[in-house]
């Protein structure tokens, strides 16, 4: 191994970034200057940036209503996935009859795609009557499998001998998991909150089929929208679209490995 | 004895009650809507009148009328076919980074970066880039005298399909790489010390040690392109709304058409249960090709 | 422990969001008056007094006049209480002398601005 030369590895690798980059890099510049490709010399670099087109963004459509919106189904989601999964992997570690049973019904329903039931899911959603609400958008992803069984993994690698050694001092069994379990799972909470909130900020059919009220849009129907009303505004159409990248692109790389982690976990369990 | 039966109900309830806000959700949203569906492919139904019996009316439709049909399976096939390529740059990427040089996790953070962003905005940056006018791409090819005028690259019969596949692969490859690299990072490195020790060359090791025991991990990627082909609706929604015709359809957005543009939901449902059928078909194939290794994925969206 | 639940990138992140933003905000209200002033000269950069000043709002959807006022006689004008974010202003006195308009953005509605560059009268012919 060592006895390649690294600049091969270094060349190809830019260039890959480089391609991977472009299309960030050039909604960021058309954001700041709306100048176009036919804007002679043609120049990386932005010519006279301003923040102008985030302001015609944020007062042309309600952008602070889908925010808000976005942020309110994303906390829903966040908040009963932590609860619901840790709930359902405590409960996986335990013995109990059926319980073969539950793991299957989790695995196979890991093959349905959420998209193929997606009729029916929205018939069902009216019956509710949560047509047009958070809850509405929020209940399909209020629990996610693979969270579960990361879940189910960090709590089984609690050493017995501590659960054992609180049992015997006679704590009941949500102190248990409040004392013992949580702080030693911090990972596949934080792993947790970050695939469930990135999933849910990211989430556009779901909405897109139960929405129909123009102020319950979260910022993805917003962003489509926009793309169907103003044809012609290119600077504002790419400072919308620099606006609801940056929420999920920050929260990814301050937790990159978390997210990394709970994907890879999520794609190696059987 | 009753005491340790009576803490053992105890036990069971508190397992029921944790258990139940999940088996909820998924009952409520993933078992009961497949069954549903199932229900309502072979009903005539529309939501301002009663549900009728109709047998395989909706199927023999799908199959011997409806040419749209034919055309949007077609579509999703060469969308699904396509995954082998995100695989294979995946895992050049994937090889070149797993080496040791400095700056590797910089450039799996910029590799893997596309993913996580939403598929929305995605598709109308690409939409721009593929732009016949302002395009950066018709841009590019210009400069080098490639062509004299732009491409209509989205509006193109022949074109907009694997134009939608690049910005597809564009997004994913970053998270085949992730898994791939995973694969890679769980070869005990003693393998190629001993085969480099026995003479063999780079080719050689990466045909009999490395190929070999990503093998799980190529097939958990070919699980995830499978699913990709029949649950990418955003890109393509924003990209080409199907268009130019059904050159872009797949069955997904298909699906969503024909249920909630036109409110033929008894139509839809049939040609989601074969959707279906065809996904779970070709994923336990997958699964059985690796000796049950690839297990499900969730891509979550 | 209580430290690193408390201080780490995630919060810190998250408080420094919140700041800006309520720094922002602070700043918006004490600056959202509507206030806009400028001067008015002609082509000698002489003031030119009794200009009428004509502020049209310009927005994706929209523009249309929504403001109109003189100049004194040193030639300044001021706007006052408009909500807009997004405005054209032009100066003109009798038919034949107007300027060519200028556009103004603000970075929220109603921002205080003085313009430093004065509207030129007759620029344009």
């Amino acid at each position: 191994m060592h006895r390649y030369p690294h600049w091969p590895f270094h060349v190809t690798l830019s260039t890959i970034c480089a391609l991977m980059l472009v299309p960030f890099i050039w909604v960021l510049k058309t954001s700041l200057t709306g100048e176009n490709i036919f804007t002679y010399p043609p120049s990386v670099l932005p010519q006279d940036p301003h923040l102008f087109y985030y302001v015609d963004v944020w007062y042309t459509i309600p952008f602070f209503r889908y925010l808000v919106n976005s942020f309110l189904v994303s906390l829903i989601v966040v908040v009963a996935n932590i609860v619901f999964n840790a709930m359902a992997g405590y409960a996986l570690t335990r013995e109990f009859i059926g319980k073969k049973a539950i793991i299957i019904l989790f695995l196979s329903c890991m093959m349905i795609p959420f998209q193929v039931t997606i009729i029916p899911a929205y018939l069902i959603t009216k019956e509710l009557g949560l047509l047009n609400t958070h809850l509405g958008m929020a209940l399909p992803v209020m629990s996610t499998i693979v969270c579960i069984f990361v879940f189910k993994a960090s709590f089984d690698a609690v050493p017995r001998s501590l659960i054992d050694a609180a049992r015997i001092d006679g704590l009941p069994d949500w102190k248990i998991i409040f004392k013992v379990m949580v702080p030693l799972s911090q990972s596949a909470i934080a792993t947790n909150i970050i695939l469930a909130f990135i999933w849910s900020w990211n989430n556009f059919l779901w909405p897109l089929v139960i929405i129909r009220d123009q102020h319950m849009q979260t910022l993805p129907l917003g962003l489509s929208r926009f793309l169907t009303v103003v044809e012609d505004t290119t600077g504002a159409l790419y400072a919308f679209c620099i606006m609801v990248l940056i929420p999920g692109l920050v929260i990814f790389l301050l937790a990159q490995r978390q997210f990394i982690a709970g994907l890879t976990t999520g794609a190696a369990k059987g | 004895m009753s005491i340790i039966k009576r803490k053992r109900t105890r036990e069971l309830l508190l397992i029921g009650f944790f258990l139940a806000p999940s088996l909820i959700i998924f009952i409520l949203y993933r078992i009961i809507p497949l069954i549903w569906n199932g229900i309502l492919s072979f009903e005539f139904w529309s939501p301002y009148k009663p549900a009728e019996f109709a047998g395989l009316y909706h199927y023999q439709e799908m199959l011997f009328y409806d040419d749209v049909f034919w055309e949007v399976l077609l579509n999703t096939v060469i969308f699904m076919l396509s995954s082998p390529l995100g695989i294979l740059l995946a895992l050049g990427i994937a090889l070149l980074v797993n080496a040791p040089i400095r700056g590797r996790n910089l450039y799996r953070t910029i590799v893997f970066m596309s993913y996580p962003v939403m598929t929305v905005a995605v598709g109308i940056i690409w939409q721009w880039l593929y732009n016949e006018k302002v395009g950066l791409i018709n841009y590019i090819l210009m400069s080098l005298g490639f062509i004299d005028q732009g491409i209509p690259f989205l509006e193109s019969f022949n074109l907009a399909l694997p134009c939608v596949i690049v910005a597809s692969i564009w997004q994913v490859v970053g998270f085949y790489m992730i898994v791939l690299l995973t694969g890679l990072q769980n070869i005990p490195p003693s393998l190629y010390e001993s085969a480099a020790i026995d003479g063999a060359n780079s080719w050689q090791r990466f045909k009999r040690i490395t190929l070999p025991l990503i093998r799980p991990s190529i097939f958990i990627c070919i699980v995830i392109g499978i699913i990709n082909s029949f649950t990418n609706f955003d890109l393509v929604f924003v990209m080409t709304q199907g268009g130019p015709g059904h050159a872009t359809d797949l069955l997904i957005t298909y699906i969503y058409d024909e249920a909630f543009k036109l409110s033929k939901f008894d139509y839809a449902a049939a040609l989601t249960v074969v959707n279906f059928v065809f996904f779970l078909g070709l994923a336990l194939l997958a699964n059985k090709l690796s000796g049950g290794e690839a297990g499900a994925v969730e891509t979550g969206d | 422990m209580l430290k690193s639940i408390f201080i780490n990138r995630y919060t810190m992140t998250f408080t420094v969001t919140i700041v800006v933003a309520l720094l922002w905000n602070l700043f918006i209200l004490f600056n959202d008056s509507g206030i806009l002033s400028g001067r008015v000269v002609d082509r000698n950069n002489q003031p030119v007094a009794d200009a009428r000043v004509v502020l049209s709002e310009k927005t994706l959807l929209v523009t249309a006049p929504r403001d109109e006022v003189k100049t004194d006689q040193n030639g300044y004008f001021r706007f006052e209480g408009h909500r807009l974010y997004h405005l054209y202003l032009e100066a003109m006195k009798g038919d034949a002398r107007s300027s060519s308009s200028r556009e103004v953005r603000l970075y929220f509605k109603g921002q205080n601005k003085k313009l430093k560059e004065p509207l030129v009268l007759g620029s344009d012919r």
